[in-house]
């Protein structure tokens, strides 16, 4: 077997992965839970963007913390920023995220979603879009360096952890925004049902494609490793 | 698919276009109505043993006046619309029955099957425009046989259907002239005066259109309809005031009915199946008639081919031979209990006739119906026999109820029998569409090129492929279909084997001389794959223009990603902060650094010449996008959301408004038409949106300072004189060329394209309703973007086919946009009558298919005009071969998805209101 396997690697992204598919478990049993379901379209009554919020934190703080365990193995180019983000970072990560917030609903009422009738269904449904898919990028590398990962091919500054995030949140937010946009398939269909309700489909589409994404990059490194671990017994 | 020769593709049209007409044939050929006059003799008389007094049968109205007030839809009778009809229901003058009718519910197929009592075939649609003569016996025939006088007044249709009939006629030839509110009225209720005067008339039919006007003009909401209800209601007084003094000459009392010929729908069209569409009032006002069974329940109607045997038996003629309708009887109370037994009993004898003729006594012995038919039969016997009179009242009632029950169920099961599947001509058709469309997608996913091939002996094929479509046609029939029309013995079937068998020669060829090779992934074709998947549910089919909708805004949306990412990796080596800053800071002074020599002014200009292309990029992405989330909220179209308010709907009650767009639009439109021509023909283009704008300023529908509302027609002839200019303009040289020097520049063929574009969006323009003529301008610029970024971000070959693709789905998008549906009703006929005061079908047909189908022509207008290449003349006919390649495929394989659906799916409910329909679209 000449293909090289890379313990940590599969490690890490393990770890991350698990801690995603967990954050969409919940979401999926909140949804499931009485009629929830109805009340996503509400900014105030859902639960969902708490649930995930919490998921992306949680996600920072357990690589981070895991990571500090492995610290003799990962190389580091570059030395680490202090933990704690200075008050203009935060503020720039937190504009970013309102940028790319507002671009996603402009988005949405290009692709179809009324302005003025439900513009906090819009709302709620970019929210859930930039959490799924911007937060991560901003939480792991800062505002500046989520900018250059955007802009800019690869960077050399980042840490092998970072770079293993950044690949898995690429994959991610690509499953977010197909499932999204996939999940206005229902809305023509007239069995008048309460959750063909705009932005329901798009919303749960959302976290089912962060889902499924999760489980296709799970499902590549278990299969790497399953590889690996069977020529190792056979040889 | 280097294909040389356009052989290939042509034998491909050729199969999909026969497979069509056959499955055409198969799906919509229904049995013809016999022309056999029902007589006298007919009347059964004798009911098993008992020997009927058929002499009873006769005549017990003295006159009839039918009224029919066209799209009166069953909602329209109250008391706030019609005062005087709501007072006669309540004194129980008069009854109100709900009718239901079947579609199509357009007016001609209607009229028919009123008459004729029977249901009209799906196809009358389609011929709606050229009316041809009634042959099937009716209710007009069977009068006009006795020797009774017809008299009538209104609507052409009518002296189309039955041409001769009529004893006095007067006719409106506005049926298709929507803008006729009350002219064409008023003429009919002037005529009734004298008809009641000297009245030597039995049968009195007026058709009033004024309402169906005001509805596919205005929309069933409209004031107007108001008004034209409470017309109708004087009228209606008049006419029962009149009839009352008949009443007083004559020995028998008259029968006044005011019927519709169909309803309408919320928005105000008619010709599908809404629930306002198919349910009709029924009017009766006759001193026999009962108000007994009046009542607004939902489940509780009549059908429209009722009518046809319940005048047959008040009249007393026998009931038209085709019909298969149930007598009203709650219109024939006029009769004594004995008729009207008798009357139900030759109305149902009959029907039970028909299904045993259509089905076998076998299938028949064994339903509900004929049980209950025969439990009639002997009640109506003990009945006759019996003499006390509390007997005899039970009998009656007993049945009654069971001839009604049996008769309604039967005429239901016959009206359901009348369509008609012919299999083995709509497999013959579906097999030749699904081949070809797989063909064509083999063609489009895998390389395809030619193989040398022997030239072919023409004379011997066509000899084997006689005799080999001769075998086909003898087996074939033999072991599937010989029920089949494609197998009666007439040589002309013989001959379309023949041609069969010429095809499948020409595809064994096709297949035995082309040779698939891999290409790259075309994953684009997923998306019509995706539509066609669509095409199996009836929601997706009323609300394709969410699909379209969709798939338009998305592709747009990708081009604008790919762009920007292209940027992107072109812009790479720039330090972003730096070039924002030499931005902000350079702008206004560039200039001198292009003048200056320096390495580093010379990469920063670079740079700067890059950022500002991409901010005019992202500028006309963001204005596009703007627009179309504009234009999809202009009209609702589809099923569901249909009634919802629109821009469309405001913009007519706010006209400063309008006029501002309409005036904005028509500015843009010359901007963006600037680029397809000479300076010549963009004067031109600015007189005619002049033109146009002064054309909307008379007919009133926009404002100009103090223009008052004419019906001049001076700037339209002027517009048409325009257009002819931009034509000769562009066309003179090009031509003079040709003629005087034999040579043909790639230049000028693309200079008459571009004459093409700007003369028919300028037509558009004009068809358009003021508030759609943004969609033309809007059109052209999104489609005109895309093809430049696709020249940028793709190769030569495969910048055509997402060019191809592009256009298809933005030209059906467009369709949609500008409130057109799957359905008939949505096709906007006011456009045809742009300059017109009479019926022209030509033009009218002409105009109006124009303004329906205007995206998809425009956007494959522009396609083509893009695509030509205008330095080398060979490389065309190579690229417009793959333009009509992928056309094909992109528009032949959903039509042969949707036809094996539809072939699937021919018993479910919705087939002939929802599935049917696209296919004609």
């Amino acid at each position: 077997m000449n293909v090289k396997f890379d313990q940590v690697r599969a490690k890490q992204q393990l770890l991350y992965v698990s801690i995603s598919l967990s954050t969409v478990l919940a979401c999926m049993a909140y949804t499931a839970h009485g009629h929830s379901w109805v009340k996503i379209g509400k900014l105030s009554e859902s639960l969902i963007i708490p649930i995930l919020l919490v998921g992306e934190l949680l996600k920072i703080f357990l690589t981070n913390y895991f990571n500090k365990n492995d610290k003799e193995i990962v190389p580091q180019k570059q030395k680490r920023k202090s933990s704690l983000p200075s008050a203009g970072n935060v503020f720039k990560g937190i504009f970013i995220q309102s940028v790319c917030t507002m671009l996603y609903a402009f988005t949405c009422v290009i692709l179809g979603a009324p302005v003025v009738g439900s513009y906090e269904e819009t709302f709620v449904l970019s929210i859930v879009l930039t959490l799924l898919t911007v937060t991560p990028t901003v939480l792991l590398l800062g505002a500046s360096g989520a900018l250059q990962a955007v802009f800019c091919e690869k960077s050399d500054l980042l840490t092998k952890t970072e770079d293993i995030a950044l690949d898995l949140n690429k994959h991610h937010a690509a499953g977010a925004i197909l499932g999204a946009w996939a999940g206005s398939i229902v809305a023509p269909l007239d069995w008048d049902r309460d959750w063909q309700a705009y932005p329901i489909p798009n919303v749960m589409g959302a976290v089912f494609g962060y889902g499924m994404a999760n489980i296709y990059m799970c499902s590549k490194v278990l299969f790497k490793t399953g590889k690996v671990f069977i020529t190792k017994k056979r040889s | 698919m280097e294909l040389k020769s356009p052989g290939v593709v042509f034998v491909i049209l050729i199969t999909i276009i026969v497979g069509t007409i056959f499955f055409a044939h198969g799906f919509f050929s229904f049995l013809p109505n016999t022309s056999e006059r029902a007589k006298r003799s007919s009347i059964p008389n004798h009911l098993g043993e008992i020997r009927l007094n058929t002499s009873s049968y006769s005549r017990r109205v003295s006159n009839v006046i039918l009224m029919i007030i066209d799209a009166f839809k069953y909602d329209f009778v109250s008391v706030e619309n019609m005062r005087y009809v709501s007072e006669q229901l309540k004194n129980e003058n008069a009854c109100l029955l709900r009718m239901k009718v079947d579609i199509p519910t357009v007016t001609m197929p209607r009229i028919k099957s009123m008459m004729t009592g029977t249901v009209s075939n799906f196809m009358d649609i389609v011929l709606n425009l050229g009316n041809t003569e009634v042959l099937t016996d009716s209710v007009l025939h069977q009068m006009y046989d006795r020797g009774d006088h017809l008299v009538f007044y209104g609507d052409n249709t009518w002296t189309k259907l039955f041409p001769d009939m009529f004893y006095r006629k007067q006719e409106n030839y506005d049926s298709f002239y929507v803008h006729d509110f009350h002219s064409g009225d008023k003429n009919i209720t002037k005529w009734l005066s004298s008809e009641f005067k000297h009245h030597n008339w039995d049968m009195l039919i007026l058709h009033y259109l004024g309402l169906d006007h005001i509805g596919h003009v205005e929309g069933s909401f409209s004031t107007k309809i108001y008004d034209k209800l409470s017309e109708m209601d004087r009228v209606i007084q008049q006419i029962h005031t009149s009839a009352s003094v008949i009443e007083r000459n004559e020995k028998l009392p008259p029968l006044f009915i005011v019927t519709s010929d169909h309803g309408m729908r919320d928005t105000g069209g008619h010709g599908g199946s809404t629930i306002g569409e198919i349910f009709i009032p029924l009017i009766a006002f006759s001193t026999g008639c009962s108000n007994k069974s009046y009542n607004d329940a939902e489940n509780i109607f009549h059908n429209q081919i009722d009518i046809a045997p319940t005048l047959a038996v008040l009249l007393g003629f026998p009931i038209p031979e085709a019909s298969i309708g149930c007598v009203l009887t709650e219109l024939i109370d006029v009769l004594d209990y004995e008729d009207q037994l008798f009357a139900l009993y030759y109305n149902t004898d009959r029907l039970v006739k028909k299904a045993i003729q259509k089905f076998g006594m076998n299938t028949i012995n064994a339903t509900y119906y004929y049980k209950q038919y025969e439990l009639a039969l002997n009640f109506h016997a003990q009945f006759l026999r019996s003499t006390k009179g509390s007997a005899k009242n039970t009998f009656y009632h007993k049945a009654m109820a069971r001839y009604r029950d049996s008769c309604q169920n039967l005429s239901g099961v016959l009206s359901s029998s009348f369509t008609h599947f012919d299999m083995f001509s709509i497999l013959i058709g579906v097999v030749h569409i699904v081949y070809a469309s797989i063909l064509l997608v083999a063609m489009t996913v895998f390389f395809v090129s030619e193989r040398h091939a022997k030239p072919i002996k023409l004379l011997s094929n066509i000899l084997i492929a006689g005799f080999i479509g001769i075998l086909i046609r003898l087996s074939a029939c033999e072991i599937f279909a010989s029920d089949s029309e494609l197998c009666s013995s007439r040589w002309h079937y013989y001959a379309v084997f023949v041609v069969l068998a010429l095809i499948a020669f020409a595809n064994i060829r096709v297949f035995a001389t082309t040779r698939f090779q891999r290409r790259d992934k075309p994953y684009i074709y997923l998306v019509t794959v995706f539509h066609a998947c669509t095409l199996f549910s009836s929601s997706f089919i009323e609300e394709e223009h969410q699909t379209w909708y969709y798939i338009a805004s998305t592709s747009l949306l990708v081009l604008f990603l790919m762009e920007m990412k292209y940027f992107k990796l072109e812009t790479m080596n720039i330090r972003w902060s730096e070039a924002i800053d030499n931005f902000l800071r350079h702008k206004k002074r560039s200039s001198s650094f292009v003048s200056g020599g320096s390495r580093r002014g010379e990469s920063i200009t670079a740079n700067l010449r890059k950022i500002d292309i991409m901010l005019s990029y992202m500028f006309s992405w963001t204005i596009i996008f703007a627009l179309f989330a504009f234009v999809r909220r202009l009209n609702q179209t589809g099923d569901k959301w249909l009634s919802v308010r629109d821009i469309g709907d405001w913009m007519v009650e706010h006209k400063l408004t309008l006029s501002f767009l309409f005036f904005m639009s028509l500015v843009f439109l010359v901007y963006v038409l600037k680029d397809f021509n000479g300076l010549l023909t963009n004067i031109l283009n600015f007189t005619a949106i002049l033109l146009i704008y002064h054309y909307r300023t008379i007919t009133g529908s926009v404002l100009l300072f103090d223009f008052k509302e004419s019906t001049s027609k001076t700037s339209l002839i002027i517009f048409w004189l325009n257009i002819v200019e931009i034509y000769a303009i562009n066309y003179l040289p090009a031509l003079h060329r040709y003629l005087f020097h034999k040579e043909v520049s790639p230049q000028s063929v693309k200079n008459c394209l571009g004459a093409h574009v700007t003369a028919f969006s300028l037509i558009s323009a004009l068809l358009h309703k003021p508030h759609n003529a943004i969609l033309v301008p809007v059109c052209v610029w999104t489609l005109e973007r895309c093809f430049k970024s696709c020249d940028k971000l793709f190769r030569e070959n495969n910048a055509v086919m997402y060019k191809v693709i592009l256009s298809y789905w933005l030209g059906r998008a467009f369709f949609f946009l500008q409130g057109n549906s799957n359905n008939l009703a949505s096709i906007d006929l006011t456009p045809g009558y742009i300059g017109l005061d009479s019926y022209n079908p030509i033009i009218v047909g002409l105009l109006v298919t124009i303004n329906t189908y205007s995206g998809p022509i425009l956007c494959y207008i522009l396609l083509l005009h893009n695509v030509f290449n205008e330095s080398d003349m060979k490389k065309n006919s190579i690229i417009i071969g793959r333009v009509i390649y992928i056309t094909a495929t992109t528009a032949v394989f959903p039509l042969a998805i949707y036809i094996f659906v539809m072939t699937l799916m021919r018993s479910h409910i919705f087939i002939w209101t929802v599935f049917s329909p696209k296919i004609l679209i």
